[in-house]
């Protein structure tokens, strides 16, 4: 590779005299020689190192700079030819700058970068994050088409640029894994090696590693020095040892043929079986699949790279989303202002409505600026899947689908590592190894579908397997003797189900094993809970099982129920109501003269007075109205006093000096300027509960049933 | 300043100044106007459940949503009913609001008015004050804000209840 790269030093060279040329032919009057300029820089050759094209795209803006209002053109040339001139010189400097690879040991583990260096590291993070992006993902299409060679280009060129990129800010750990890096895959690329499970390890491993400098850098950024990571010394070995003599496994025969037909997710070496599954789960799934999974969009990615984007600070974005909340509930008091509803003022009408699209279509554009695609998240999933299915012998395919779906920057946050605990849950406790599925009369490769959808205001994510499913009767057995359901308590299927999601089900390993399910579910449901989501299960046994999470894609917008307790007005979130029920006598029950019981269509579904819950009145009344939420999938009715309507509110925290209220998750500006809870319902219920006996707990027979 | 009049009193924390001075339940407070943001009339409060007695709940502040605390309740003074008034406080880089019965006026209360506060026992909270002001012939506590309205006090009691 190093050859590579001093052969291509030539022509990088003679580029770069072609530029200086032109600067130097440039008439700053001459609109002319600045458009031929203008054109070089358009159609500028891609061949150049990218280390080099970063530098030439200072000099791009100086000339673009020059084409424009500049008023002292003379001294942007000026810039323009020094900055083309650091450029030349950078590239003849470059063989003697880059540091002879083996020749690390001497050197100090601890390095502090210079204050220049330090300047350009803010820079540096960013890009190489994305590049360290774009080299996972094509990892994870090599899992499906080890063959891939655009795959391959892409992960070589994204450590290629970082050692340039690396280089050209003295980062002298990151220079050296990328070159030994791109050295390895460049004997893939150039065919001398099989891309195969050896290969796909390091280059994970090298890209963990990577990662884990780029946070060092971010560290060192603030003014730490930089150091020396653990393992770093070993992967350089094992890089420099797979780059001249190859991987274990990858040395093995490699007729073309066969080397696809070996699937890197197969543990080789962990199950032997698995060796004998190998051919037939790549001639089938594997062919077929291709096209779907993480290639094709793989394909797309590399011209999206072009995409115009602007790189705004996150503090700035959520202010300006707030600033736009702000308007949107002034707006709306204007709206609903009496003089502006008087029929006298027709005219003013007209125009506030006017006001009011546009505040609304400027609200809609302020939130979209904050949504990032499901693309981050998935490709965390599929690394976590991959690393899974390697743990535990088994082999996944891997479907993603609606990858481009967006949703909140802040949602994704949380949504992250719940997904991951999701899919890790699916391969380790769904699917079955590939010698448990071919007894099940399963082909021997599991299938995993990973989608997001947009769905009415909402984000439906999907994780669906097709392993063993979840069976119900051992779930109802556990949860009988952890003492969560009583014995004698019949449960429907799908109540049986939602037992996974209580707490204490699934605290110990061995309860994992034997209902196949659950490693902290109870976890991941109140994660989604917090993000005013729901989650839900279906499992059939034998077929596999699916969990839809359903999520609003902002949080910064709530699409809220008012309600009224008392003389208080509350905000439900829609998304957290099944269903709201007129209380009629015939419906109602008490228990114990304590306790209220709704029939709903059979369910009996206990009811909490919202207001004796919050502490505002003690009154109860028979007027109101009962709004089915769930807690733990088991549905809860509050009872309202009134309901006053539905309406968009802008989320707002009720301040760092509450902390966590439970029950309460924020709390938003209503049309008259009073401030109205918004509340967690979940929450609610189960602080409730606390109040009231349990009604799991209460056996179904000693409910005194009294009209 | 602190370290001169170290008797059997707590020490005196404040040094001269201009304090807001206020009254609650027929005593005079005062609090040092550098953290006073402003004084607004009454507004409905929106009580938020599961809170301690003296958080009387949240208000809108010009779309921002502050806590407000009765400063009776907090000093363990008996309640009063009806409306009050709200200052808005700075309180560790917080703003919140304290309900208080009336505000009086803005008071210079030079650094030699200024006694350190004595020890009472009998429970009398002498670590809420900075010191006493007396100009005029009239005596002010002077409230330290800041401790108050710290927030750990809240965080606490929240573990405390939900525990």
């Amino acid at each position: 590779m190093t050859d590579n790269a001093d052969a291509a030093l030539n022509p990088i060279q003679k580029t770069l005299q072609t530029l200086k040329s032109l600067v130097a032919g440039i008439d700053p009057n001459d609109q002319l020689s600045l458009l031929k300029l203008l054109r070089w820089f358009k159609d500028m050759p891609k061949t150049l190192p990218e280390a080099v094209l970063l530098q030439l795209d200072e000099a791009r803006k100086l000339s673009l700079r020059m084409s424009g209002n500049d008023r002292s053109p003379e001294k942007t040339l000026g810039e323009l030819a020094a900055v083309v001139d650091k450029v030349i010189k950078s590239v003849e400097n470059k063989p003697s700058s880059k540091p002879p690879p083996p020749d690390t040991g001497p050197a100090p583990d601890e390095e502090n970068p210079s204050d220049q260096d330090r300047l350009l590291f803010g820079d540096f993070i960013p890009e190489a994050g994305e590049h360290l992006q774009a080299a996972e993902s094509a990892l994870l299409t090599l899992e499906k088409a080890p063959n891939d060679p655009d795959a391959i280009n892409t992960v070589f060129r994204a450590f290629h640029t970082l050692k340039g990129m690396a280089g050209y800010v003295h980062l002298r750990y990151c220079t050296d894994l990328a070159h030994h890096a791109e050295s390895l895959l460049s004997r893939v690329r150039e065919k001398e090696m099989a891309y195969g499970p050896g290969i796909a390890d390091l280059s994970l491993r090298s890209i963990d590693m990577m990662k884990s400098l780029v946070e060092c850098v971010q560290a060192a950024a603030q003014g730490g020095s930089l150091r020396k990571l653990e393992g770093y010394d070993n992967l350089l070995a094992d890089l420099r040892k797979a780059t001249e003599s190859g991987v274990a496994d990858s040395s093995a025969p490699m007729p073309t043929g066969s080397s696809a037909s070996v699937p890197a997710k197969e543990n080789v070496s962990a199950n032997p079986a698995t060796g004998a599954n190998a051919p037939a789960a790549a001639n089938a799934p594997a062919a077929a699949n291709a096209p779907i999974g993480a290639n094709a969009p793989s394909g797309a990615n590399a011209p999206s790279m072009v995409e115009t984007t602007v790189r705004v600070r996150t503090d700035r974005l959520d202010r300006l989303v707030n600033a736009v909340g702000e308007l949107v509930i002034a707006q709306s008091m204007i709206t609903q202002d009496p003089v502006v509803t008087s029929p006298e003022n027709a005219l003013l009408a007209r125009k506030v409505a006017h006001l009011d699209r546009v505040v609304r279509d400027l609200r809609d554009l302020a939130m979209a600026l904050r949504l990032v695609p499901m693309k981050g998240p998935f490709q965390k999933a599929a690394r976590a899947i991959r690393d899974v299915a390697q743990k535990s012998g088994k082999a996944v395919d891997l479907h993603l689908h609606g990858e481009e779906a967006e949703v909140d920057r802040n949602v994704v946050e949380t949504l992250d590592q719940l997904l991951l605990h999701l899919v890790r849950n699916a391969v380790d406790h769904g699917l079955e190894t590939p010698a448990e599925r071919e007894e099940a009369k399963k082909p021997p490769v599991g299938h995993l579908f990973l989608s997001a959808t947009h769905e009415g205001g909402n984000l439906v994510v999907e994780v669906r397997e097709d392993g063993r499913g979840m069976n119900r009767e051992k779930i109802l057995k556990k949860a009988r003797e952890r003492g969560l359901v009583p014995q004698d308590r019949e449960l429907t299927e799908d109540e049986i189900l939602r037992l996974i999601f209580l707490p204490g089900f699934s605290t110990a390993d061995k309860v994992t094993e034997v209902s196949g399910r659950g490693v902290g579910l109870d976890v991941v449901k109140k994660g989604i809970e917090n993000l005013r989501g729901q989650l839900d299960v279906t499992s059939k046994q034998g077929q596999g099982s699916r969990f839809r999470l359903r999520l609003p894609l902002t949080l910064a917008v709530t699409d809220g129920m008012l309600v009224r307790v008392g003389d208080q007005t509350i905000i439900l979130p829609i998304l957290n109501i099944r269903q709201t029920v007129r209380p009629e006598p015939g419906i109602i029950s008490t228990v114990t003269g304590r306790g209220e019981l709704l029939n709903l269509r059979g369910e009996m579904v206990p009811i909490f007075r919202l207001g004796r819950v919050l502490g505002f009145s003690d009154r109860r009344s028979d007027e109101g109205l009962l709004i089915i939420v769930e807690d733990q999938s088991t549905p809860a009715a509050l009872w309202v006093d009134d309901l006053l309507g539905q309406q968009q509110v802008v989320t707002k925290s009720l301040g760092t000096w509450f902390g966590q209220v439970p029950g309460v998750s924020g709390g938003a500006i209503l049309g008259d300027g009073k401030v109205g809870l918004i509340l967690d319902p979940g929450e609610i219920v189960r602080l409730a509960r606390e109040d009231v006996a349990p009604p799991l707990v209460q056996p179904a027979s000693a409910m005194t049933v009294t009209p | 300043m602190a370290t001169n009049a170290q008797e059997t009193s707590v020490a005196r924390r404040v040094s001269g100044g201009k304090f807001l001075t206020l009254f609650l339940a027929k005593e005079e407070y005062g609090i040092e106007i550098l953290k006073v943001q402003e004084i607004i009339g009454y507004m409905a409060i929106t009580p938020v459940p599961r809170t301690p007695d003296y958080l009387r709940g949240v208000i809108n502040l010009r779309g921002k949503i502050i806590p407000v605390v009765d400063l009776r309740l907090k000093l363990g003074l008996p309640p009063l009913e009806g409306q009050t008034c709200i200052i808005v406080v700075r309180a560790r880089g917080l703003e919140v609001g304290i309900t208080v019965d009336q505000v009086s006026e803005v008071a210079n209360i030079a650094d030699k008015d200024i006694e350190p506060v004595p020890a009472f026992g009998n429970g009398v909270a002498t670590e809420d004050l900075l010191g006493i002001g007396k100009t005029g012939g009239r005596v002010r506590l002077l409230l330290d804000i800041d401790r108050i309205l710290s927030a750990q006090d809240l965080t606490d009691l929240h573990a405390a209840t939900t525990a």
